[in-house]
């Protein structure tokens, strides 16, 4: 079956690039951002206590109750053939031997380089047995938080990083994205499959 | 099962049952052979008595009474009430038999066992019950079936073996189910509970949803002493505190005295300043002692954590008894079966090995004992006629012997002659007729342990199908030991097993390929040598050296590896280090960086959810806490002599040598046609780089990983890999995302120039290039000059 182009075809073309090239008023951006912003169920919502950290500048967030230990940066050793970011390597602590990735990749943003090597620190999370360990800018704080303060997450925000982001949290001295650490674990696992 | 203290009650009744069996079964076995000794009667009665209260515990009437009427029993004979004839050792011995199936079975499989066994139980606690007969056969009306367990069954599945004891009874009404893995204590709970099919219809099948706790036996001294050692550890490090106030305070009194002494200068107060010079020196005095009071709290911290250590790493031996336990009762049944008279021996008993080698040795041991009741030893008339006693005689010995466990199953049989070997080799044309005849007796024996070989010339029940000695060999090799065999025809055969005493610690060289730290087991490589450069002989381009009179071929570790190029600059470098291994026919060298030294590593497995990790089998912690790899040698050598094959790697060449020697800059130039390849390699040297070609993409991508290349230069149309593929291949890996990549290709359309690119190349050219300077000019743009 095929399609003759309509006679009008270039004042469509002219319409659609004025429609799309137009300036978004604040407030259809503030409708539209909310009317596709997520809106799936939030159970992380019932946490209360979340450990806050950085990344590339800005503010994370994770329930306190799925970090599993918080401890300095320590050596990351590659494994051969296991390559695929956001995998990083293998890491020790306290005797353990911890499953590594790389949580800026996953959330797709930059390294910061300017960051102070002296802040950052290693974050594992999971369980005993299947946990995975990644390096982070800083460790901020543990807080109490009110879960009916939270906001559902931007559409705009990347893929991956969406799929983590469950909602924003929002704090006296600023916002935090609060990520769910089983969508992470996922994400770094089908890195390793 | 509700938990107790901890543990699951399910779990500790089963151990219980475990430890008891295996007592009944040792006692059992003493009886029967000297039924006027009535000392062991007391341990069984014990035994008996205590399965009786942890059956009850939990609930197991059944369970209870049969342990109850076997106590009874046992009490008779004790006081001479009743005669311990064979018959009701027998009982006595199915009694323990089926007692011990509660040992490897699950909990939720309990009701199954019940259902299965209340028939057996019921009609073998009525034949308890009866006084004891005085003849053997009048007692077979009462007894249950009993099935002798095939307890290679689960490792070895080809080597069936039915009934190894003479059917003891018909009941009156057939029992609904016969347990198989009737093997006493030593079973292990991996073995699977075998029900007829009228049984598994009804039974649960084993729980596997059901979530286990593994406990683990551990020696009460022992696990003193690790108490012991962690609560002084605890002390220990509690002591840091202290010192970390003494060094604060002695810190502001630095301070205050060097303010003290600065002031005093400013006023040339001498008075101050002899009386700070005085505080600086008690400050000295004090620092000495507090230096002297860490020494000491390293040097016991120290000390406490290897002792700890070593404490740990004791917990998990066992004594070599743990895996026998089940031997003489096996031997007895099966000597019984075949009429055979076997007298069997066990010698240390006491001897130490780790858990996990017990366990992976309980499957070969039970096979060769087999083997050697079956065909090693002959039956009582063969026996006369050759001259020797009509009781054959089987020795199972451990030892530690240089710092292995050497285990030794001999036996006096008829041996295995070595003429009817070669005969089955040129049969099986294993060997031509003319090399068979060749082959020592040594060479001839090592043809048993292949698979299909057997020289049985009848498959019976419990071997003769070629099937076991293949995979006694390959379990040994499989935990780092080696088994050989030595016989002699007429006078009987022994197996010889060395196995590592245990597999949580190895022996490993370790060294650093790219950076990073790798382990090779020392027992599972040829040799480490350091081989001057100069040295290197090349064999079609490959390089070599000379190690015992063979040529050694190399291969560089980082490429197989797939990480960054190595550290090490083999030109600078006048020494090589080469790991050698392989076995003496074919060996291979794997250059690594540096060689760290030997290390006892604590082997960990590695994360399951990195599944099958080429080359690694397992990972440990080095002595700076770090991670290192423990490589499997093994799939090492296989992957090595596949990708040779194959093209995917490639031994070491001259050209690896002269990298970086010049200076220059090098580029390798892929393209299956070598007329292009010889023009870009000649219009690149003229220029004064470095040139390296390879045939296509597999070629090329082998080189990459091998080498280190400042600019790729690649063909599209190639067999194996094309260059998009090749390309687009390379981008994936983090260490060459940024490798300048210059396409020369016949296609000129817009679309295989939009391919490439979109590919990762930088540059794409059609081989019309090569007329003008645009390919010179490309070159040069990517990466400059020849000349760093």
């Amino acid at each position: 079956m095929t399609n003759s182009p309509p006679d009008n075809l270039n004042e469509i073309k002219i319409g659609l690039t004025q429609l799309l090239a137009r300036p978004i008023k604040p407030a259809s951006l503030a409708f539209n951002t909310n009317a596709l912003a997520q809106t799936r169920e939030q159970s992380l919502r019932e946490e209360d206590t979340i450990l806050l950290f950085r990344i590339g500048g800005e503010r994370f967030a994770l329930p306190a109750k799925s970090v599993l230990n918080v401890f300095p940066i320590t050596k990351v050793r590659k494994v051969p053939h296991r390559t695929r970011p956001p995998f990083r390597g293998l890491c020790c602590y306290e005797g353990a031997i911890l499953l590594t990735g790389l949580l800026h990749v996953v959330l797709d943003m930059p390294v910061d380089k300017t960051a102070n090597a002296k802040l950052r620190r290693m974050i594992v999370i999971g369980s005993e047995d299947a946990s995975w360990a990644f390096e982070v800018d800083a460790v901020d704080a543990i807080r109490k938080v009110d879960p009916s303060q939270f906001r559902n997450a931007p559409s705009t925000i990347p893929k991956n990083a969406a799929s983590c982001t469950n909602c924003i949290i929002p704090l006296d001295d600023g916002d935090a994205v609060l990520l769910d650490p089983s969508a992470i674990q996922s994400i770094m696992e089908r890195s390793i499959q | 099962m509700s938990a107790f203290g901890g543990f699951d009650l399910f779990e500790l009744f089963r151990g219980e049952i475990q430890s008891h069996g295996a007592s009944l079964n040792d006692g059992l076995l003493r009886l029967e052979q000297n039924p006027a000794d009535v000392h062991p009667i007391e341990s069984l009665m014990r035994a008996a008595h205590s399965i009786k209260g942890a059956s009850r515990v939990i609930g197991l009437d059944l369970a209870v009474d049969l342990a109850h009427h076997m106590e009874d029993c046992l009490v008779n004979i004790q006081r001479k009430i009743e005669v311990c004839g064979p018959e009701r050792v027998e009982q006595l011995l199915a009694g323990t038999d089926m007692l011990t199936q509660l040992g490897t079975i699950q909990e939720a499989d309990l009701p199954a066992w019940k259902t299965a066994n209340a028939v057996d139980i019921n009609a073998l606690i009525t034949a308890l019950s009866a006084p004891a007969q005085a003849s053997s056969g009048q007692s077979k009306s009462v007894e249950p079936e009993l099935k002798v367990p095939d307890a290679t069954e689960s490792e070895i599945p080809e080597l069936h073996i039915a009934p190894a004891t003479e059917s003891l009874v018909a009941p009156s009404n057939p029992p609904a189910a016969t347990l198989a893995p009737a093997k006493p204590q030593a079973s292990s709970s991996e073995q699977p509970l075998q029900t007829s099919e009228k049984t598994s219809n009804t039974a649960k099948p084993v729980a596997a949803a059901v979530t286990e706790v593994r406990t683990v036996r551990v020696n009460a001294e022992n696990l003193d002493r690790m108490m012991r050692l962690a609560g002084e550890s605890m002390v220990e490090g509690k002591r840091f505190p202290q010192i970390r106030r003494g060094l604060r305070e002695m810190k502001s009194q630095l301070r205050f005295a060097r303010d003290s002494f600065e002031s005093a200068v400013k006023r040339k107060d001498t008075v101050e300043i002899s009386s700070s010079l005085a505080r600086l020196v008690s400050i000295e005095a004090s620092l000495a002692s507090h230096a002297e009071f860490l020494e000491n709290v390293f040097r016991r911290t120290e000390e406490v954590g290897t002792k700890l250590y070593h404490e740990v790493i004791g917990s998990r031996m066992r004594p070599f008894g743990d895996v026998t336990a089940g031997h003489p009762r096996m031997i007895r049944d099966l000597a019984k079966k075949l009429g055979k008279k076997v007298q069997f021996d066990i010698e240390g008993s006491n001897v130490a090995v780790d858990r996990d080698v017990l366990s992976r040795l309980e499957a070969p041991l039970n096979h060769m004992l087999r083997n050697a009741i079956d065909h090693g030893v002959e039956g009582p008339q063969d026996r006369l006629a050759a001259g020797k006693s009509e009781t054959a005689h089987l020795r199972l010995q451990a030892r530690h012997h240089a710092g292995m466990l050497e285990v030794r199953i001999r036996d006096d049989g008829r041996g295995i002659d070595p003429e009817r070997v070669r005969t089955k080799v040129i049969e099986k044309r294993l060997q031509s007729a003319e090399i068979a005849s060749g082959l020592n007796k040594v060479e001839l024996l090592e043809f048993l342990f292949l698979p299909g070989f057997s020289t049985a010339s009848q498959v019976t029940e419990v071997s003769g199908r070629g099937v076991g000695l293949d995979v006694v060999s390959q379990t040994v090799r499989e935990i780092g030991g080696t088994v050989r065999l030595e016989s002699q025809p007429g006078q009987g055969s022994e197996f010889i097993l060395s196995l590592p005493i245990t597999l949580s610690v190895i022996r490993a060289v370790t060294v650093l390929v790219g950076g990073e730290g790798y382990a090779f087991p020392l027992a599972r490589i040829e040799r480490i040598v350091k081989v001057d450069a100069a040295s290197l002989q090349s064999v079609e381009g490959r390089l070599t050296f000379q190690l015992d009179e063979r040529s050694i071929g190399l291969i560089r570790a980082n490429e197989l590896f797939g990480v960054s190029e190595s550290t090490v600059d083999l030109k600078g470098s006048q020494i090589v280090n080469v790991v050698v291994l392989g076995d003496i026919d074919n060996p291979c060298g794997l250059v690594v960086d540096q060689f760290m030294g030997e290390q006892d590593l604590v082997v960990r497995k590695l994360d399951p959810r990195l599944g099958k990790t080429p080359f690694i089998s397992s990972a440990a912690i080095d002595d700076e806490g770090n991670a290192i790899l423990i490589m499997d040698v093994e799939d090492l050598l296989i992957n090595i002599r596949r990708g040779l094959s194959e093209g995917g790697v490639r031994g070491l060449d001259i050209a690896s040598l002269r990298r970086n020697s010049s200076g220059r800059k090098r580029v390798l130039v892929v393209d299956d046609s070598i007329t292009v390849r010889e023009v870009e390699r000649q219009m690149l040297a003229r220029l004064g780089y470095d040139v390296e070609t390879a045939v296509d993409g597999v070629d090329g991508f082998t080189q990459l990983k091998a080498g280190q290349f400042d600019l790729l230069v690649t063909d599209v149309d190639m067999p194996r890999m094309n260059g998009i593929e090749f390309v687009k291949a390379l981008r994936r890996e983090p260490r060459f995302a940024s490798l300048p990549v210059a396409i020369v290709s016949y296609k000129d359309r817009a679309e295989d120039r939009a391919a490439g690119m979109e590919a990762g190349a930088n540059a794409y050219l059609t081989k019309g290039s090569f007329q003008d300077q645009s390919f010179i000019q490309t070159i040069t743009d990517l990466i400059g000059e020849a000349s760093a």
